[in-house]
């Protein structure tokens, strides 16, 4: 390490990364070592030029006196410029004034008569290397003993040149001067040495630190690809779950879709159900009502027909009628007959046991309701038949399409006040069968076209018409899986149309 | 003179009973029970009796209850029903199995009742 120091390249290669200060120290140490290798070079060429050059001493002061300066300016500039970057106590007085005693010593020593003096001088200057020896306390153990020793030298001197026979001549004084000339200098080289050594050793400290951290900065790295790698392969499962959950979700969100689709279905088929079951209760309610009206009449009914019978007989065997008792006898029978209409059309609604298995010929039934209701429309209606349907049967309950028929083609009838026409067709159409009955009557208001259907709606004076046949109707078209429209303008006419699904 | 027809007619009212006579007594001899018990008593009685018309709702036993138990002790004789009430499916079932010959509704038509008694 001390080797590299000498050369500043190398010093500067060393610390390529090392910051100002650090490369600085280091160049100072390389300065340090030549400043201390020239002092020592001084002193010992002072030595030999005033020991063989410049005997006279009349000459030799000036020289010494220049050469002491030089000592003492260049070392306190040196301590001055570069106090701060290596972090030395004391001032310029200070340093100055050790390197001007430094100065001195060197003249003291290279002048006889203050030999004495110079003994001082010497301890001295040792004392001022002081401060900066303390400096580096690494190393106060050793460069104590360094001083403790150049004290012994001087002392060693002293007591040869003062106590001893031997007479030192000059030479011997130059060199011991030129001795501890250079143990000065190495001392102080050395120090310095120190001192730069510490910088050094700091900045390599730092450079071991950098090093260090650097290293711990890798592993750290290390660490942290490791972490991102390990976080990157938690994220990429993470990501796989949560994809696979993603799926699993889209695919339950699908079950639930079809599952809500299909509780949609199931719900608009039981709102269905339900009106058809409303409707049901309604009509089978209706059913037990009015069968139980229709007993209920018909029994006293009964006394009554049996009554005018009994009575009919009575003035006919015994020939008392005349008139008034005919027209009497007449109104009975008149009331009786719409009764019995009546509670005829209340009990349609109980008859709910029959099948519905029988073949039903649609243009039969028609033809057969024109036939019994012939003596109702014989003056004032005309029949127009246009049969076109080529599958015109039908499965179904004969006797309650009758009633169907028997039902429409009356309130047909009914609404031609004087005279009109009725036209009927049939058609097959989508596997349908369609019956359409067309009047040119008195036509339904738009009101009571959303009514007629109604159970005992009607708009027929009272006792004509119980306000149940279209009611009717409309139960046994739909208990036959068809269909019953109604369009109807006032004054012009009404459309009725019905659907029933063919057979096959 | 021909015998005249021998019929029982069974009805819970009295009115109903009375008209019956009025209405029939050219035509029918005729016997009379207030209910299906007495119906079964007297065609035990009047053993000559051939058509029984009976009402078909009247306490302790409903017409067709009577009918058939009474078809079952004289299968020979002829059996009617007459009833305020529209067709049901009792009664067809009844019709179709020939336990009733006819069913008549109330109120009724004597020409009816008549011609097929008689025929």
């Amino acid at each position: 390490m001390r080797q590299s120091i000498f050369s500043k390249k190398k010093i500067l290669k060393l610390y390529p990364k090392g910051d100002e200060i650090t490369q600085r120290r280091a160049c100072f140490i390389y300065y340090l070592v030549i400043v201390g290798l020239i002092g020592t070079l001084i002193a010992l060429l002072s030595t030999l030029y005033q020991s063989y050059i410049l005997p006279d001493i009349d000459y030799q002061l000036p020289i010494l006196i220049c050469i002491g300066l030089i000592h003492a300016v260049f070392w306190t500039s040196l301590f001055c410029l570069y106090k701060k970057r290596l972090k030395l106590t004391g001032n310029i007085i200070f340093y100055g004034g050790s390197s001007i005693l430094w100065g001195i010593i060197f003249l003291g020593a290279t002048i006889p008569s203050l030999s004495r003096l110079n003994t001082f001088f010497y301890m001295l200057t040792a004392l001022t290397m002081l401060p900066l020896i303390i400096q580096n306390k690494n190393k106060v153990f050793y460069f104590w003993i360094i001083n403790i020793l150049m004290l012994v030298l001087l002392f060693a001197k002293i007591t040869l040149l003062e106590y001893s026979n031997i007479k030192a001549d000059l030479l011997f004084d130059t060199f011991f001067d030129a001795f501890l000339s250079l143990s000065f200098a190495s001392v102080a080289v050395y120090a310095v040495f120190d001192i730069n050594d510490l910088a050094v050793k700091s900045a390599f400290k730092e450079v071991r630190k950098r090093e260090e951290i650097a290293i711990e900065l890798e592993s750290h790295k290390e660490n942290l690809e490791k972490l991102v790698e390990q976080q990157t392969q938690n994220l990429k499962s993470a990501y796989l779950d949560l994809k696979n959950t993603n799926s699993m979700l889209s695919e339950q969100n699908e079950i639930i879709n079809s599952k809500n689709k299909e509780l949609e279905e199931t719900l608009k088929n039981l709102k269905q159900a339900q009106t058809k079951l409303v409707q049901t209760y309604k009509m089978a309610s209706l059913g037990v009502l009015t069968a139980g009206i229709a007993h209920e009449i018909n029994n006293p009914l009964n006394y009554i027909k049996g009554a005018y019978v009994g009575l009919n007989d009575y003035y006919s065997n015994n020939n008392l009628k005349n008139e008034d008792i005919t027209f009497l006898l007449e109104s009975i029978k008149v009331g009786l007959d719409k009764t019995k209409n009546i509670v005829d059309g209340l009990n349609q609604f109980s008859r709910t046991n029959e099948s519905f298995d029988e073949m039903c010929n649609i243009h039969n039934i028609i033809d057969n309701c024109l036939t019994i209701l012939s003596n109702q429309y014989k003056y004032k209606v005309d029949i127009s038949k246009a049969y076109k349907a080529t599958d015109f049967k039908i499965l179904g309950n004969n006797g309650r399409l009758h009633q169907v028929f028997n039902n429409i083609l009356r309130n047909a009838i009914q609404a031609i006040d004087e005279s009109g026409i009725i036209n009927i067709s049939t058609i097959n159409e989508d596997g349908f069968i369609v019956i359409n009955i067309e009047d040119n009557g008195q036509g339904i208001s738009k009101k009571n076209l959303e009514l007629i259907t109604d159970p005992f709606f009607t708009t027929k004076d009272p006792g004509e018409g119980t306000g149940l046949g279209l009611s009717i109707s409309y139960s046994i078209v739909q208990e036959h899986n068809g269909f019953l429209t109604f369009d109807s303008e006032l004054q012009k006419g009404t459309t009725v149309t019905l659907k029933f699904p063919n057979s096959n | 003179m021909k015998e005249k027809v021998k019929v029982l007619y069974i009805d819970d009212e009295t009115l109903n009973r009375r008209i019956f006579e009025f209405n029939f007594r050219d035509y029918f001899d005729i016997r009379f029970a207030e209910d299906g018990i007495d119906g079964l008593d007297k065609l035990k009685e009047f053993s000559d009796v051939t058509h029984i018309i009976s009402d078909y709702r009247m306490p302790k036993m409903s017409g067709l209850e009577f009918i058939n138990e009474a078809k079952s002790l004289y299968p020979d004789k002829l059996f009617y029903l007459l009833s305020g009430f529209d067709i049901t499916a009792e009664i067809r079932e009844a019709i179709d199995n020939k336990t009733i010959s006819k069913y008549f509704q109330k109120p009724y038509n004597r020409e009816d009742i008549k011609s097929t008694i008689l025929s």
